[in-house]
């Protein structure tokens, strides 16, 4: 088990090294250049190139001095990132670092994402249960049609409903913005709807598979509740297909929550994300994909470790 | 198992609103303005975008100030200056009772270190030219790029640095005395009082931002932004930075150790930022936000049209110093022909476009530069007769303000609305029936704009004006604004959408970027006649005869040699509830916090 972690703990710095790569070399082909602003004189376009390590190439030049400087480039930001954790200056707001707009942002997003994940798991695990016992009549039924509607509607059309309702209709929520309690509420609700719908799905088919178990049999022969049976013996093995999903979900709530920061306002990473690509801010792009990649991995290995302790029966390799 | 996940579910939620709760502790602001995007730039010496430079009057206070209610430039550090007979000299008198928020006095050497910064090629300031303006600038610039570049090389190869930093003592900005200061310039300048009261002339605290400088052998030395967070920040204005929460709000506390804090209503305002104008306007719709300064196309058309029956009274519509017009590109054939540009500035119906496109009240507009901008009068000043007016206060490209202290300048007319002659015209050139038929390298006419909701409109209503009066074809080509930027300093374009605000009350600011070679001047006009009127007004004193020459400058560039084709002035609209007070609709869009407040 700890052999395991120790080996993906190594792995983690080499993945890393390769987005990073691949990250920058899509940035060399990005069209436009951050430094290309009237107001900007040409003169102080070499020097404010230099200011944020950039090299300026003029636009003529032959494509092996291009690549030398591209390479140049990216060794001085590596060594710096790799040397000093620090991602630099961001172009599009001089007056931060990326780890400053980062430090900022990234909070306000894990919030949300975490919020979200955890309203997603209890009434996604919920219903799901609740499906599987009352199978095949009207509340299997009326949560199974939530269901369909959760997945099949995009973020951006239950945000866009929910905000006309409850913040316009009702005046019960405000209309965007953050930092109060009362304005995560909408957004988390929104970003989990997708995940809610997904998990009672997953949590119903596995009970419904677990439920005529032999060992459940044994359980309700022993004379134990029916409660006791469904929520304490029938739901542990059922819940391992939701726990395989909370990888990939935790990725898609923390990528996915774009949409919904900018429905609700939210000064979040994602919408930094976009906005850093849209201004051709080099370092804030690079930093924006280090966190999430970094997210990512490690959000994955916890839920394969996760994986060991809700069943015995998966033992991960190089566990002895 | 299922009630370990329900309880961690729970507490997970839990937490996080006790955690955003505790967070929540904000204090009670009085104002709430909503300041559009997130800052870009906090150092003054180097800021260029308005939503900065109105955070940063907030925070620092310079020499001289503006009104944001009749534009006059009035003291503020200093409570005085002169100017020399040759309109060359300034001296200021800095008021000794002016304070940093640190209790520091404000000294005239805080202005020449803040100004000889902006001077440093390693700021890399938008605005450095200004200071170009002082006798000694430019060489110290110049030499100082020369020392960047020879220590660069030096350290690159291994060698110790040998060239030494220019003499800051060459640069004409004296320091006479704690409270005073002269500043020489090149030549008179009639709009340098404006630019004093400009962010690119703040003062900065040095002894506070001295411990953020990197200087690193082999690079250029800058200060690590964090001299600008609040806590770190030093400042002279009416408020001091108390929060900065990126991409979410500013919040200026009032300063207590400001001169004038009898004259700060607001003992707090918060700025928030947000990219999205659609979010804004709705947070400023249900109450959370009491200004907004920046409305989205489609909610101020619709804002007009009720303002207009007598709903919205909140609305402000107000024309502003700025022009949207379409450039050619003056080097690419067939554009190349003034009769070609000619034709097609021509055949453009203005009037239409703001009455049935822009609908935001807009003004149709031929001349480049627009109406309005205005420098101050020397005292005394009358019309003399080199400057041949029609009457005593007025002339062709000027007029006397009523109260005598300010001269209007009185744009150029360009080209009308004309198919006929713009028929003509294309004929001439050798085009249309009977002669060759018109195409460009690509083919069809490559209309450039950056992709907005408003900017499509208008180039598909441009195309076909084109097509329908001259047979043109044209074909719209829509890039993102990082390509768009690109394409335009390549010079890769036919004719491409454009538009220009000006920071100071001089029709210079509209015209420099048309000189032959300018940075900015994108689709590569060239004129001689144009450059030599501009270098011929740059060293006239009397200002209604500069005007003139000015004038003459524009008519080439928007009629004689047709190098722009400008369609209407820029409106401003402003958002606010009649509780709020302090806020004047002016045409630099500016929005002085010193004086904004809340009634009661």
């Amino acid at each position: 088990m700890i052999g395991y972690v120790i080996r993906r703990l190594i792995q983690l710095p080499i993945i890393l090294w390769v987005i990073y790569t691949l990250t920058y070399l899509l940035i060399c082909q990005h069209p436009g250049n951050p430094f290309l602003d009237d107001k900007t004189p040409k003169e102080q376009r070499a020097l404010l190139a230099a200011r944020y390590g950039v090299i300026d190439t003029p636009k003529d030049a032959p494509a092996r001095v291009v690549w030398r400087n591209r390479a140049t480039t990216y060794v001085n930001y590596l060594g710096r990132l790799v040397l000093h954790g620090d991602f630099g200056l961001s172009s599009q707001h001089a007056g931060k670092t990326v780890g400053d707009i980062i430090g900022s942002t990234l909070p306000r997003s894990l919030m949300l994402g975490a919020f979200a994940l955890a309203l997603a798991v209890l009434v996604g695990c919920s219903l799901g249960v609740l499906a599987a016992v009352r199978s095949h009549g009207p509340v299997d039924y009326a949560v199974m049609l939530y269901a369909m509607a959760g997945i099949s509607l995009p973020t951006f059309v239950i945000g866009a409903m929910l905000l006309s309702f409850f913040a316009f209709t009702l005046g019960l929520f405000p209309v965007g913005g953050w930092g109060s309690p009362s304005q995560i509420i909408l957004p988390a609700v929104t970003l989990s709807l997708p995940f809610t719908a997904y998990i009672a799905r997953l949590t119903r088919a596995g009970m419904l598979d677990v439920l005529n178990a032999d060992y459940i049999r044994t359980a309700r022969a022993k004379g134990l509740s029916e409660r006791r049976v469904v929520l304490r013996h029938a739901f542990k093995p059922a819940f391992l297909p939701v726990l395989s999903f909370l990888g990939p979900a935790t990725a898609a709530i923390l990528t996915g929550s774009f949409v919904v920061e900018k429905i609700f306002n939210i000064p979040g990473i994602g919408r930094t994300f976009v906005i850093s690509v849209q201004s051709n801010d080099y370092g804030l792009i690079l930093g924006t994909v280090m966190i999430y990649s970094t997210l990512l991995i490690v959000a994955n290995l916890i839920v394969d470790l996760a994986y060991g302790w809700v069943d015995p029966r998966i033992r991960l390799e190089g566990d002895a | 198992m299922y009630r370990i996940l329900l309880v961690t579910c729970l507490l997970v939620v839990a937490g996080l609103l006790v955690a955003l709760k505790m967070s929540w502790g904000r204090d009670r602001v009085d104002v709430v303005l909503a300041n559009g995007e997130e800052i870009h730039e906090l150092d003054p010496g180097r800021m260029s975008w308005m939503h900065d430079i109105r955070t940063a009057y907030g925070l620092w206070e310079g020499l001289l100030t503006m009104n944001p209610k009749t534009l006059a430039i009035e003291p503020a550090v200093a409570s005085e200056y002169s100017v020399s007979p040759d309109g060359r000299t300034y001296t200021f008198t800095l008021r000794p009772e002016a304070r940093w928020s640190n209790g520091d006095p404000v000294t005239a050497e805080d202005f020449r270190f803040a100004w000889m910064r902006v001077l440093d090629p390693a700021t890399a300031a938008d605005y450095y030219t200004y200071l170009l303006l002082i006798r000694g600038g430019e060489q110290y610039y110049n030499a100082f790029r020369a020392y960047y570049d020879a220590a660069g090389a030096a350290h690159k190869a291994g060698w110790p640095v040998t060239s030494t930093r220019p003499d800051p003592d060459s640069v004409a900005i004296r320091v006479i005395g704690p409270h005073r200061l002269e500043v020489e310039l090149v030549r008179p300048v009639a709009y340098f009082p404006e630019l004093i009261a400009f962010a690119t002339f703040l003062p900065v605290h040095r002894a506070s931002m001295e411990k953020f400088l990197v200087d690193r052998p082999g690079q250029l030395p800058y200060y690590d932004p964090n001299w600008l967070k609040p806590g770190n920040l030093v400042s002279n204005g009416p408020f001091v930075l108390t929060r900065w929460d990126m991409y979410d709000r500013i919040v200026l506390t009032r300063n207590e150790q400001y001169w004038d804090r009898a004259h700060v209503p607001s003992r707090r305002i918060a700025l928030l930022a947000n990219p999205d104008v659609n979010t804004s306007f709705l947070s400023y719709d249900s109450g959370q936000c009491d200004v907004l300064s920046n409305l989205p196309e489609a909610a101020g058309q619709a804002l007009l049209a009720q303002h207009q029956q007598g709903r919205r009274p909140d609305l402000y519509v107000f024309p502003v110093w700025g022009t949207y017009y379409y450039r050619f590109n003056c080097k690419q054939p067939p554009f190349d022909d003034v009769r070609v540009r000619k034709a097609l500035a021509m055949c453009i119906d203005r009037e239409a476009i703001v009455r049935s496109i822009t609908r935001r009240g807009e003004r149709a507009q031929s001349s480049m530069v627009t109406p309005g901008l205005m420098v101050p009068l020397p005292p005394g000043w009358r019309a003399g007769p080199s400057s041949g007016p029609d009457s005593p206060d007025h002339g062709p490209g000027w007029r006397v303000s009523d109260d005598h202290k300010s001269l209007y300048y009185e744009p150029a007319d360009g080209l009308p609305f004309d198919p006929a002659a713009a028929r003509k015209l294309l004929a001439d050139a050798g085009y249309g029936p009977g002669g060759k038929p018109f195409a460009t390298k690509a083919g069809p006419v490559q209309l450039l704009l950056n992709d907005s909701p408003i900017h499509k409109p208008i180039a598909e209503a441009i195309a076909k004006m084109w097509q329908e009066h001259l047979g043109l074809k044209v074909e719209l080509e829509l890039q993102a604004t990082g390509i768009f930027r690109t394409r335009l300093k390549e010079h890769t374009f036919d004719v491409a959408r454009a538009n220009w605000y000006t920071d100071y009350g001089d029709p210079t600011g509209f015209l420099e970027m048309f000189k032959r070679g300018d940075g900015n001047n994108d689709g590569q006009f060239e004129s001689k006649r144009f450059d030599d009127l501009l270098v011929q007004s740059d060293n006239t004193v009397e200002p209604a005869h500069r005007f003139e020459l000015i004038r003459q400058a524009e008519r080439v560039l928007v009629a004689e040699e047709c190098g722009v084709a400008p369609i209407y002035q820029y409106v401003g609209q402003f958002l606010y509830r009649r509780d709020i007070g302090g806020i004047w609709p002016n045409p630099k869009l500016q929005i002085m916090l010193k004086g904004v407040a809340k009634h009661r």
